[in-house]
Formats: C-alpha cells, structure tokens, sequence
C-alpha cells in the first residue's frame, strides 16, 4: 500500500466503512432475496412435478379404461348390436381435399 | 486534573457491529422460541399428518409409447401416483366401529386384515395402498386422529397385458430400478431417473439443477415412442388368444410388420402375462419374448426363400419342371413330400402350391450348394439386430459344411431352426423388393431436455432382385388364388401372398416327434407393394396336422381388419 492510498483512507475512514457496511447490508440483502427466489422457484417447479405427476396419473386411468372399452368392441359385439356385413364391397377414390396455396 | 478518557474509535465500531450481531442472534433466538415452543403443537400435528413419505421405494423413470396410425400417442408404460393408507395403532382408537367409514371408501377393504393390524402395537401398519387422490381427501375428510397417508409413485401399465412381452416390466435389483425383459431392459439408459426421495432439499434441488444444464449427466435421459399400433395390438393378441384356445396347443404367436422398413406393428404371444401384475405369472417362460429369444423349425414357410433363391440365380424359373418321385434319398437319409405322394412332372409354381419338399430340395440341386448355403447365412447367418434384449441367433449349424441332406431339409425349413423374427426380416426381402430389413420396435426417442431422436436403421442390405421379388410374389399369390383351401379364401380386391408350414418337433427322445408339430403361416400384402406383413404360428395344436386348418381363418381375419383399419386400397 502506497502513502497517498494509505493517507486516503486515514482521511476517509467514517465514509469507507458506511459504505463498506452499506455494501455488506446490500449483498446480504440480495442473497437472502436470491436464495428466496430460488426456493421460491423450486418449490414451485416441485409443485408443477406433483401437479404432472397427478395428471399422468389420471390420464393413464383413462387409457386403460379406453383400452378396455376398445377390447370389448369385437365383431361379435357389433354384430349383436346391428352391424350387418355388406354383401358387396364398393370401394371409391377419395380426391385430396388439402388446399393448396400455390397456384 | 481530570482527564477524559479518549475511546479508540476502531473500539466504537466493533460495538456497534457486535450490536448488529446480538440483534440478529435475537431474532434467530426469538424465531426458534416461536417454533419450538409457541407454535410446537400445531407442527407437530402438522407432521403427523405428513402425505408424504421419505421411502425410496417411490420411482420416476421414462414414459414408453404406443403410436396410433394416425399419429397419436399412447401410453403404454408410465408412472403413477397414488397414496398408501397407514395406521399409527397406538393411536388410532375405535377401529371396529371405523371399519365401515373405511370401507365405503376403498373397495374390497379387508376387514380381518385391517383389525388384526389395527389391533397391533405398533406406529407403522399399512392398510391400504395405491389409493386415488379422490380415496385420500375421502380418508382425510375422515379426520381420524393416528392415520396417515403416504404419496407414492409406481411403474404403471394401462394396458395390463397388452405387447407386454415387448415392454417387459421393472423391478428392484441390488437396490436399483432395472428393467427386466423387452424395452425396459433394452432401453433401461435412456428410461431410468435418479431414484427420487418425494422430499424436495432445496439446495440439492438448486444445485443439481444447475449442473444438469452445465453437464451432460443428464442428455440420456428421455422417453420412448414405439411403433407398436394399440388397435393392431389388441386385435393380434384377440385373434391368437382365441386359436391357442381353439386348437389347445402350448403357445400361439403373431408378428405384424411393415415389410419396408421393418416397423413392428404388433407382436404377441399367448400365454402371456400382465404386466401390472408379473409376479402372478404363470411361468418364468411367458415372460420372455419368443419371437426373439427363441428358435424354432419353422417348416415349409422356409420354402418361397429358398424357391427366391432359385429364381434370383437363375437356376429355376415358375415353369421350370421336375419330376416329383413323392420322396428322394440322400446321404442315405429318405424324406418325403408331406402326403409321400408322387405328382409326377409339376413345375415350380406346383412346389409352392402343393408344399413339394422334393421340388425345394431340387431348386438346391439347381442352385449347388455353395451359392445357396451364401444366401441362407445372408438371411439367416447373424440376428437381426431388433431393439429387444436377449435375441437368439439363428441355429443354422446344418449350413456349415453339413452333408447334402442338411441342404436339403434346410430348404424346406426343417434342421435349422429360426427366430421368428428372423424368419420375418427374411420373408418380407421376398415382398419389399429384396432388401434385408431391420425389425425395429422404438422409432423415437424423446430426451427430457427437450430435444428428440428419430430412430434410423440400416434397411440397404439387398438379398434379391426386383424382378426376383415380382416373380415370388405372383407365385405366392397364385398359392392363395388356387391352392390354399381350394381357393375359397382368396380376396376379390386385394392381392395376398401367403403359404403355410407344418413342421415336425423334436421330442424328449431327440427324434421327430410323429403328433407334434409346429404350425405356421405367413402373408403379405397387397402382394406387389406390401404394406403388412403377417407371421402367425402355433406350437402343438391337438387334433390337427396342417397350418392352412390352423391358421388361414386367424391370417385373414387379421388381413381384413388390416385392409379396412388402415383402408388399404383395392389392387385388383
């Protein structure tokens, strides 16, 4: 440390340490703020997991009820419902009917 | 003289931050007070009734996929959550009168089981599992002072026993998720997550976080989309259940692929299992896959590659004649056409119809045995390379350097025994064109940060010509059109190709068994731009000799939910 920084900072004690206090208050201040932020954000975020989770959960009731309902459509079931084979098979063309942009 | 005494000021600095400290000490002091002594009671209770459970039994793993035809997912193996009903019984009073509040709750609510464990002294019972969250804000509403309900999670499959012989199912080994048989296993990489503690610790939260964007510990980790089509699936395992019923026999199994690219469509095998439920197995054998970890002669569905080969050589052409003698000796072994009836002079066309072991084992003649031994190793020399665990490769030890009579019986499926995977790949290059496909059942990867991998497989490697390919494929045709039950089973619009198989089995006395047999079928189609191709085979049916009674009526029942499923135009 040089004289004129050594002399500056005899001069300037009171000022150098509120600010220096001032300094510590403000990064405590932004960590406490920071570290609640990102708690915040994970707790969050582990809501929105439990939350997906709880979703998945419900939508794979719903595929297994689906599959099971799917099982039990047979020919046979449709057959005792009214569904009569057709005597003779007419097939027909589809044209596309996408609309296109370009001329 | 009274002098003042002068205070360093560096002194007055260190009080004042020593005041900062004392406050602070004071707050924390203050906040512990509240918690540990004000508000002690409610915390308490508070954690009694904690959902929640530090277990690490509760899992997170990857989702695996069905895929519809029309481009829509479905799951076919996830992860659920539900809550487990737990009993503190030093607590918890009155459980006689309690049982009925329960019960309305949860089905089938056993009520010796839930005495005998109510009546225990014990801080941990559990009653119930799996509950929904509808069944646990029903036990909360309850509000019973020594219940518990604790969040879970588990490996989920809503399809029950649906393809589960390609999914397989997970379990706990040395403490560890794996996956066990099919794609838990074949992908358990890209499925498997950490083992997660339902607790969440912020900072390891925080921290892991962040390093999961700073490394790459975590690119591997993703779900599975397979090409397995539920509806297809569901009607195969239908169709094969109902023929191993029908005929008694030991197993009954089924492949759908698209002969192109070699997309697996469907696979099942019946006996099966559930997957929800595998320790209810009947066996360890239902839960392999058997069309990959097992092999089997195959019989005559061997014979259109072997009749390819004569034609991609040259050696034999559809009109090319034999004389067909009914049996041929060789190496001084005798076999026989499947009736031991001689039809004289046939042509190729007439092998195929008729099923002529003679008429194959002539085409090899044609052929010599060098070039047809190189085309059966093209075909059946290594596995396929499927994504499934544990594939068997083919046992075609008959083909190297065997006698003549190895080449033979080889030609007609018999001596060398396949995957029925393998045989799949190796029928559809008779409709695609000639190529060797990959059979492949994932097609995309779907990785949780975000990106996806499409799945490509090698499908180049070509065994045959074009025209080799049309001129099978018309012969096959001409079998369904003219030969299989007379005809009668042919498709006015559509073109199959098909042929059956009946192969002797070997029995406990290492000799071919003279009441058991191994029934097959195979089709393609529509037959000269194939869209599906269908394996179909029974082991053991009772009281039956030939595949075309077995198994043409369950191939085209297949076929023709196939032809409107995915409404396949008409080609003729």
């Amino acid at each position: 440390m040089n004289k004129n920084t050594y002399s500056f900072i005899e001069r300037n004690t009171k000022i150098l340490f509120i600010v220096l206090s001032a300094l510590v208050l403000l990064l405590a201040f932004l960590y406490v703020y920071f570290i609640n932020f990102a708690i915040h954000k994970t707790a969050l975020r582990e809501d929105v997991r439990i939350e997906t989770m709880d979703l998945q959960s419900k939508t794979s009731n719903l595929e297994k009820e689906y599959l099971a309902l799917q099982r039990e459509i047979t020919k046979d079931f449709a057959l005792r419902n009214g569904f009569v084979d057709v005597e003779e098979t007419v097939f027909v063309s589809i044209p596309n009917t996408q609309l296109s942009l370009h001329e | 003289m009274n002098k003042k005494k002068k205070i360093h000021p560096h002194i007055g600095r260190l009080r004042l931050v020593m005041s900062g400290v004392f406050f602070i000490a004071l707050i924390l002091i203050a906040k512990l007070y509240q918690v540990q002594i004000v508000q002690h009671e409610e915390f308490a209770e508070r954690a009694d009734r904690q959902y929640v459970r530090p277990i690490n039994s509760s899992i997170d793993r990857g989702s695996i996929f069905f895929s519809t035809k029309d481009g829509d997912k479905l799951a076919a193996a996830t992860i659920k959550s539900g809550y487990t009903l737990a009993v503190n019984s030093t607590i918890f009073k009155k459980a006689d009168e309690r049982y009925e509040s329960f019960a309305e709750i949860i089905p089938d609510f056993d009520r010796e089981e839930y005495l005998r464990k109510t009546a225990k002294d014990d801080i941990y019972e559990e009653l119930a599992k799996r509950l929904t969250v509808e069944q646990k804000d029903a036990v909360l509403a309850l509000d019973y002072d020594g219940i518990a309900l604790y969040k879970d999670r588990w490996r989920y499959y809503p399809g029950d026993e649906l393809a589960s012989q390609v999914l397989g199912f997970i379990s706990y080994l040395d403490g560890e998720v794996k996956g066990h048989y099919g794609l838990e296993m074949a992908y358990q990489d890209v499925l498997v997550r950490n083992t997660t503690d339902v607790y969440v610790n912020f900072f390891v939260e925080m921290f892991s976080g962040a390093k999961k964007v700073l490394t790459d510990g975590n690119k591997k980790a993703g779900s599975i989309v397979t090409t397995i089509e539920p509806s297809v699936e569901l009607m195969l395992e239908d169709v094969i259940a109902r023929t191993n019923d029908k005929w008694n026999s030991k197993i009954t199994g089924g492949i759908i692929m698209n002969p192109k690219n070699g997309e697996i469509y469907a696979m099942a095998a019946t006996p099966g299992f559930n997957a929800n439920d595998f320790g209810s197995a009947e066996s360890l054998d239902v839960l392999q896959n058997p069309h990959v970890e097992r092999v089997y002669e195959m019989g005559s569905v061997v014979k259109p590659i072997t009749m390819a080969i004569g034609l991609d050589t040259g050696a034999v052409r559809p009109e090319t004649t034999y004389l067909d003698t009914g049996s041929r000796t060789i190496n001084n072994r005798t076999f026989f056409n499947y009736d031991k009836k001689a039809r004289g002079r046939v042509d190729m066309q007439t092998v195929l119809s008729s099923s002529l072991n003679t008429g194959v084992s002539f085409v090899v003649d044609e052929v010599g045995i060098p070039t047809f031994k190189k085309y059966m190793l093209e075909f059946f020399g290594d596995k396929t390379g499927i994504d499934l665990p544990r594939e068997q490769a083919p046992l075609v030890n008959n083909l190297e350097g065997g006698k003549d009579i190895e080449y033979a019986t080889a030609s007609f499926g018999q001596g060398i025994a396949l995957s029925p995977i393998s045989l799949i790949r190796g029928l559809a290059a008779l409709g695609n064109g000639g190529y060797l496909v990959t059979p492949h059942v994932v097609k995309e990867i779907e990785y949780t940060i975000g990106t996806s991998k499409v799945i490509e497989v090698d499908n180049s490697k070509r065994v045959f010509s074009e025209k080799t390919s049309e001129d099978i494929s018309r012969m096959l045709v001409n079998v369904v059109d003219d030969a299989l039950l007379g005809g009668t089973v042919a498709l006015p619009n559509h073109t199959v190709a098909a042929k059956t198989g009946t192969a002797q089995i070997v029995g406990d006395d290492g000799k071919y068994s003279e009441d058991l047999f191994l029934h097959s079928f195979f089709g393609y189609f529509p037959a000269f731009d194939p869209e599906f191709i269908v394996l179909l085979y029974t082991t053991e049916p009772k009281d039956v000799l030939y595949a075309s009674e077995t198994l043409t009526a369950p191939f085209f029942e297949l076929t023709d939910f196939l032809i409107a499923y995915y409404e396949i135009e008409p080609d003729r």
